[in-house]
């Protein structure tokens, strides 16, 4: 049961990381071109509040990228959870 | 005036109970939540087929109400054989087995490649993720059944041939791979199943509470 729960947790929290990575990046080059690329690479870790910066930005509440950030936050819950469970 | 030794006798009978089911699930995680897993995707079919009132032939022309009722009771019986089978064996034993027995283990397990596919065809697999879990079940439900015809075909070859024929040294290493692979892939599958399962429940949930209109996907 704990290596399920950590694998689910892993694939939630990692999959919508790289999910909203992958908005982040669209979303750097769409506003500010190739430098917006290179920088999407270089901040990379601030793909973490794309959804604000996606608020702040464009205006539009994000609901979709806020529902990703919330299904990463019950993957580590779950991994949390599954970990402290012996094997 | 009551019997102590009564009552002491009647509360242990109940600790025993208890601890059957419990020690089976902390016993078998894997297996248990196999099980949950698939109870609760198909019993949460019939309740969504209940509740909007479509009166489903389902597979086999019985009642959702009868569906209610069997698919619970169905999947604790196979849970219960599961877990009985299971409890046959340790993995040591279970490998032994195996190596005992190459030509059953290679002619079982080509028929199994073989048939599958025709299993799958046969079935009404749905779509989306609802096929992945129906190919899962399939998938397993038939590995379980083939395993156990291998058990009764590898009892009987033990009761005509007393001592072990043949051993291989390339079929040996490969059990002992199989042996390695297999329990963390399967868990990956099902880890792999549920949590796309999870986000999209999610996903569903929250949008529909949020009453999302996919204008911040368009945005972009």
């Amino acid at each position: 049961m704990r290596t399920i729960g950590i694998i689910i947790g892993q694939i939630l929290y990692i999959g919508s990381g790289l999910l909203m990575f992958f908005f982040w990046l669209m979303a750097m080059s769409s506003w500010l071109g190739l430098l917006g690329t290179i920088l999407a690479f270089v901040l990379a870790p601030g793909a973490i509040i794309f959804p604000l910066v996606f608020w702040f930005v464009e205006g539009v509440f994000p609901v979709s990228y806020f529902i990703l950030w919330a299904t990463g936050i019950v993957g580590i819950v779950i991994t949390g959870i599954a970990s402290s469970f012996d094997e | 005036m009551k019997n102590p030794e009564f009552d002491l006798q009647s509360n242990t009978t109940v600790t025993n109970k208890e601890n059957f089911f419990v020690s089976r699930v902390k016993k078998y995680p894997v297996l248990t939540f196999t099980l949950a897993v698939l109870f609760s995707v198909r019993f949460v079919i019939v309740l969504i087929l209940y509740f909007t009132g479509t009166t489903t032939a389902y597979q086999y022309s019985l009642s959702t109400e009868f569906l209610l009722v069997a698919i619970p009771l169905i999947y604790l019986f196979q849970w219960l054989i599961a877990t009985w089978v299971a409890s046959k064996f340790t993995r040591e034993t279970l490998r032994n087995k195996f190596y005992r027995h190459p030509i059953a283990t290679i002619i079982f397990a080509i028929f199994y490649a073989l048939d599958l596919p025709y299993r799958l065809a046969e079935s009404d697999l749905g779509s989306g993720l609802l096929a992945a879990f129906n190919i899962f079940e399939i998938v397993v439900y038939y590995a379980f059944t083939s395993f156990v015809w291998w058990l009764l075909v590898c009892w009987i070859s033990q009761k005509i041939w007393k001592t072990q024929k043949l051993s291989w040294s390339w079929y040996n290493n490969l059990v002992n791979k199989i042996f390695a692979i297999l329990p963390p892939l399967y868990k990956f599958v099902l880890g792999s199943m549920v949590a796309l399962l999870i986000f999209l429940l999610l996903f569903l949930l929250l949008a529909n509470l949020s009453g999302y209109s996919g204008a911040d996907l368009q945005a972009l």
